[in-house]
């Protein structure tokens, strides 16, 4: 007689360490899950808003004064706005309004109130060319002389591409910098102005270019270039040298970002892909509906959204469980009410997901919306890491990356870990023996397919984030999640893996030559071509026979 | 076993050049043959091939020539390499070394499994391998030796010999009252003879018969024995099996095959003596 | 299965393949009578004067036709489906690449009435062309269109199917490759780059061989050509399934390494037969151009291409007649749909694909064969049977 582990007590022990855990990354992610800016609360005196309200210029000269005096954050928000064009004031009241430039509606400035401007006679606080420089320059001296390092890089980069700054105002802030990256930015801002100044002297400009070879300003390009054309046979090799370093620069640079792009767009790629190879491996079945999985997972991320306004970033955290579960369900169901009757007919089963496919779109279409839906990317996905002055990461993609590593190998911890693994992968070599072992291959099959869902579905979630949300997002990715599998083979997790990252990659690549539409083409002919010498993929499966 | 000098007075063992002097295993009375006229005299001829299969040694070293019109048992104990010769036979293994020939002109290590079948060595499965939504008559029509080229495939017609040829096999595959029935409705047994028949359909001259009795009723394998007893002569047969009461039957001559090699030849009385093929494979009873 | 009147001596006279079993055996009878008096009638009615009771007017006509046509492409599907048990997801281009070749022909032959009043087409004229690329020379000779129609879908097929037999690609990984393949054109034909209008398509037809494209009579001669080639195709389908190369086809199906043990290149089997129904094929999708007034690249698009093959399921696959009945209920049910409940009818549809798959594996074939035995079974009843195989 086999003696065997109750399988509870095992799941059991197991899930008491887990769903801990869990809880307290939750909360850390919770804690760090950014929000839309609240809005600033404002003692704005009369005298100041009666001025920017007013129409006299020589009244917004003293009140654009007044507030580059003022050290205050609320000054700050105030004057960015104005200078962005998004300071509006109500005829009525002269009461001040910052619009939203996302939402497009409007936080009354002082108390924080948010409007969407119905009932109220709106005018936009106009400005001059002055006065905008003048904005710029109080705007950016606050943000340069921050004591936060952060704050002056990003702001000094920000620098770069105004073309009205003061090269005396610059000089003045290069003098008490002491970040070097921050320097950086001065230096090479310096170097620009002066080959644009006309007036500056031969020893001027090979300074300006030898610093330029050192330091990457690709907005200084066109004023290069320029300078390669002068009669100076001198200059012009100076800057024709510059030149050649920076486009080299910009290559490595826009390598990396190509490589990178690869990455996220594979490891999602692969990440849909997995659940196909599972079911495929398993069962033998190829789910036509998988792409409305992903679809299901990515609906759940702009549910979830809709029933936390203003909080985008919990709202993602908590589609990550949830799109699972979206998904694995409508899974289940497909596999209980349909495959499980076509079983050992891969080809009417490729049929009849198809069928639901269909089913699935419409209803979406139907339910919710044949339109787009908007996924808001909270703040921190949007934020970008800079590596280096000019190579920089956004920060979501990154996530997107590990996200999907993560979640890659939770699954193959699972197949080689649990017991439930264990049975499919028992049954993947060989059903009939599995079944005479006393697995039940009718659960393996459903725990399959509703896993292999489940992740569609977190694939999805992800997706929601690089990708517009609509009806037909399934149908972009299946056809290339199918290409992965044909092409990664089905014997394997980590075939899938590989195969997704290098079509990702392939698919990013092939992009600024072609296309994106003859990168596609190309791949999927390469792919074709690449079955001649390995039908069954990279990886093979092996023990059973294929379909 | 016998070593007898070849009639035709060739040098002996000790006249051979070097490569030569390792005793390879002689086809029963025919004596060292030259390397030049081996291909001639052996419709099959296998030596010293290998076969790896991820660094396992399915066959090491085999070497076994069939003269035309042999019925040759091959038997051996289970990983033997019984299946992976046949593989090589017909050209769905390609051995790593040695040399294999069929009908003196054919290299069994070129050609491809459509060619070596067209040239007339057919194989017959362990597992009964017919066409279940054609007709018994239609399984053996398909498998008729003519141009089986796609338009020639298209054109063929039966003409009233293939019409007779066909009506005898039914006949001897006594399976000519199911000549109309659905090939997947015949009994596991109908199925191999069906088989059979479409082998012999082909006009082979060498078949490979892959444990044609597994799984038959008594009845239904002595039916075999005479069915093979009637072929020999007409086609050379290979016969892979494990039942040793149906290769005494029929076979005269036997090959024993151990881990990848021959171990001994020779007729089922002397193999049964030999202590060696005892201890391998028929356990310690004599047969 | 097998009655006792098939087993016996006279079983095994008509079990024999290139002798006992003929072209024209009951169903096939049966079809063409069916078809044929259809047709006929049809046209017949088309040419009454507009007005009279039994007249059917342009519009209905070349909508039969076009489902004529579509009956074609079901065959060639059923042809490597259903007999070779090759699933193709992609037929739909090769469909489509005939009718895009001749579309050329109509495009040439709108000549100066286009909107641009120039030579060459208007979307050509749009993107700033001043020359027809090479790739669209001789296309204004109708013998030369038609032959396009027919050869750049075969040189398609052939070229895939070669890589994909080659490596013994089967099964699903078949399907799936063949799948990307209709996809990936479909993304071709969108690009303006191409050549071949783009999104826009070919469209706004004017004449064919001098004729007007929008008269009555024109309607009933596309319609009559497309009744013709249907019932041509099937008679070629009909002699290769008598044929010992029927009985190939059949056996590939069943078990391919057997085939190859029995001394058949199984790779120019699938071949041959794949380029054949690719072929057809792409001659349905020229007659359907017509008849259609434009062609896209939404022809190319996986969903036709699945569309065609659940007309075959559902009609009953390995029968012939199976896919033409698929293809005209599913053509009706998709026109009345759409026009009772355009939201709700892709529901339907995605209900119909699993509703077929899952309790109708037979097709509605399969309905009416049950329904026929006890009147057929005096027949080789056994053998008809088996000629449904599964």
């Amino acid at each position: 007689m086999l003696s065997r582990t109750p399988p509870h007590n095992h799941r059991r022990g197991r899930a008491g360490g887990i769903p801990a855990a869990a809880l307290a990354a939750l909360a850390g992610l919770l804690l760090a899950a950014g929000d839309l800016p609240a809005a600033d609360g404002l003692a704005l005196q009369d005298g100041l808003r009666a001025s920017l309200a007013s129409s006299r210029v020589v009244d917004r000269d003293a009140a654009i004064e007044a507030l580059a005096a003022d050290p205050g954050p609320e000054a700050g928000a105030l004057m960015e706005a104005l200078l962005a064009g998004d300071l509006y004031v109500d005829r009525a009241s002269s009461d001040l309004y910052l619009r939203d430039p996302a939402g497009g509606g409007y936080t009354l400035a002082g108390s924080g109130e948010r409007t969407d401007g119905a009932g109220l006679a709106l005018r936009k606080v106009g400005t001059s060319n002055r006065q905008r420089q003048a904005l710029s320059a109080a705007v950016h001296g606050r943000s340069l002389r921050n004591p936060d390092v952060e704050v002056r890089r990003e702001a000094a980069r920000a620098l770069a591409t105004d073309e009205g700054a003061d090269p005396a105002f610059i000089r003045g802030l290069l003098a008490e910098e002491t970040d070097a990256r921050v320097r950086g930015s001065y230096e090479r801002i310096l170097a620009s102005l002066a080959l644009r100044d006309p007036g500056s002297t031969r020893e001027e400009i090979l300074a300006a270019l030898a610093t330029l070879r050192e330091r990457l300003a690709p907005e200084a390009q066109g004023l290069i270039r320029e300078r390669a054309g002068s009669d100076d046979p001198e200059i012009a090799a100076a800057a024709r040298a510059t030149l050649s370093r920076m486009e080299a620069a910009i290559q490595h640079i826009s390598l990396f970002e190509t490589v990178f792009f690869g990455l996220s767009l594979g490891s999602v790629l692969a990440l849909i892909a997995i659940g196909l190879a599972v079911t495929f491996g398993v069962m033998g079945v190829i789910n036509m509906a998988h792409g409305e999985m992903v679809m299901l997972g990515a609906y759940t991320v702009w549910w979830l959204q809709e029933l936390l306004p203003g909080r985008p970033g919990l709202a993602l955290i908590l589609a990550v469980p949830g799109s699972f579960a979206v998904a694995a369900a409508a899974g289940g169901i497909i596999e209980r009410g349909v495959i499980r009757y076509l079983y050992n007919r891969p080809l009417e089963t490729l049929l009849a997901t198809f069928g639901i496919s269909l089913i699935l779109q419409q209803a979406v279409r139907t339910f919710v919306s044949a339109n787009n839906r908007p996924v808001a990317t909270p703040s921190f996905m949007a934020g970008q890491w800079h590596w280096t002055e000019h190579l920089s990461v956004t920060w979501g993609r990154f996530y997107i990356i590990l996200f999907c590593l993560a979640v890659f190998l939770m699954i193959l911890l699972v197949m080689q870990r649990t017991r439930l693994g264990l049975e499919v992968r028992a049954v993947t070599q060989n059903r009939a023996v599995a079944r005479a072992m006393g697995v039940d291959s009718g659960r393996v099959d459903l725990m399959c397919f509703m896993l292999g869902s489940g992740v569609a579905g977190m694939a999805g979630a992800a997706l929601s984030q690089l990708a517009n949300v609509g009806p037909n997002l399934g149908q972009a990715y299946i056809v290339d999640s199918f290409m992965v599998v044909v092409f990664g083979g089905v014997g394997n997790l980590w075939g899938t893996l590989l195969g997704g990252l290098i079509i990702g990659m392939a698919n990013k690549f092939l992009e600024p030559v072609n296309g994106a539409i003859l990168a596609k083409i190309l791949i999927m002919c390469g792919i074709i071509l690449f079955i001649q010498r390995h039908p069954r993929g990279l990886f093979p499966q092996k023990g059973r026979a294929a379909a | 076993m016998e070593r007898k000098q070849a009639p035709d007075g060739a040098a002996g063992p000790a006249a051979a050049g070097a490569g030569e002097a390792k005793a390879l295993p002689l086809t029963f009375g025919d004596g060292w043959v030259p390397k030049a006229q081996r291909r001639k005299l052996y419709v099959l001829l296998l030596e010293d091939i290998t076969v790896s299969f991820d660094g396992f040694r399915a066959l090491d070293g085999l070497t076994l020539y069939l003269r035309e019109g042999e019925l040759r048992s091959v038997i051996g104990p289970n990983g033997a390499g019984k299946t992976t010769l046949m593989d090589v036979m017909t050209g769905s293994t390609r051995p790593d070394s040695g040399e294999a020939w069929y009908s003196e002109t054919v290299n069994l290590l070129e050609e491809d499994e459509v060619s070596i079948a067209q040239a007339g060595i057919c194989r017959k499965f362990q597992k009964p391998s017919v066409f279940e939504t054609l007709t018994v008559f239609q399984n053996l029509e398909l498998a008729l030796k003519g141009p089986k080229t796609v338009l020639g495939t298209f054109r063929a017609r039966l003409s009233g010999e293939d019409r007779d040829f066909l009506g005898g096999i039914l006949e001897l595959t006594r399976l000519g009252p199911e000549a109309g029935r659905l090939a997947g409705l015949l009994s596991h047994g109908q199925k191999q003879w069906l088989e059979t028949g479409m082998l012999l359909s082909q006009k082979p001259r060498v078949l490979l018969l892959d444990e044609p009795v597994a799984g038959m009723t008594p009845q239904e394998i002595d039916r075999t024995a005479d069915l093979l007893r009637s072929l020999e002569g007409s086609c050379t047969i290979v016969l892979v099996e494990h039942d040793m009461e149906f290769v005494r039957a029929v076979a005269s001559k036997v090959t024993v095959l151990h881990q990848g090699r021959v171990l001994a030849e020779g007729t089922m009385d002397e193999i049964g003596r030999d202590p060696e093929v005892v201890e391998a494979y028929l356990g310690g009873a004599a047969c | 299965m097998a009655t006792p009147e098939s087993t016996g001596p006279a079983g095994l006279e008509g079990a024999a393949a290139g002798g006992g079993e003929r072209v024209f055996d009951g169903p096939t009878r049966a079809f063409f009578a069916v078809a044929l008096l259809f047709s006929a009638s049809v046209a017949l009615a088309s040419l009454l004067p507009e007005g009279s009771a039994l007249s059917v007017g342009p519009l209905k006509v070349s909508v039969l036709g076009k489902y004529l046509c579509l009956a074609t492409l079901a065959l060639s599907v059923d042809l490597v489906w259903g007999y070779m048990g090759i699933l193709s997801l992609g037929h739909g281009a090769f469909f489509a690449l005939g009718g895009y070749a001749f579309g050329m022909y109509l495009m040439r032959h709108i000549g100066d009435r286009g909107v641009y009043v120039s030579e060459l087409p208007d979307f050509m004229v749009f993107i700033g062309w001043d020359r027809l690329p090479w790739y669209w020379l001789g296309t204004d000779v109708f013998a030369y269109a038609v032959f396009l129609a027919v050869a750049a879908p075969g040189l398609l097929a052939l070229a895939f199917g070669w890589t994909a037999f080659r490596s013994r690609v089967s099964g699903v990984y078949f399907s799936i490759i063949s799948q990307a393949l209709t996809y990936a054109l479909m993304l071709a034909f969108f690009l303006n780059s191409l050549g071949f209008g783009g999104n826009n398509g070919f469209t706004d037809f004017k004449e064919i061989l001098g004729f007007g494209i929008n008269t009555r009579g024109m309607a009933t001669c596309l319609f009559a050509a497309s009744a013709l080639l249907m019932l041509l195709f099937y008679w070629c389908c009909r002699v290769i399934a008598v044929s010992r190369l029927g009985l190939a086809v059949r056996a590939v199906r069943d078990n391919e390494d057997r085939v190859r043990f029995a001394g058949y290149r199984v790779e120019r089997v699938k071949l041959s037969v794949f380029t054949l129904s690719a072929m057809a094929a792409g001659l349905a999708g020229a007659l359907y151009v017509p008849q259609t007034g434009i062609i896209n690249p939404n022809s190319f698009s996986p969903l036709f291409s699945i569309e065609v093959v659940i007309c075959v399921a559902l009609g009953g696959r390995g029968r012939l007649y199976g896919a033409v009945i698929g293809a005209f209920l599913v053509n009706w049910l998709k026109t009345t749909l759409t026009g009772l409940m355009p939201d709700a009818w892709l529901f339907v549809y995605g209900l119909l694909f699993v509703v077929v798959t899952v309790f109708l594996p037979q097709g509605v074939a399969g309905i009416v064969e049950r329904m026929a035995a006890p009147f057929a079974g005096r027949q080789k009843g056994g053998r008809r049977g088996a000629e449904a195989g599964a």
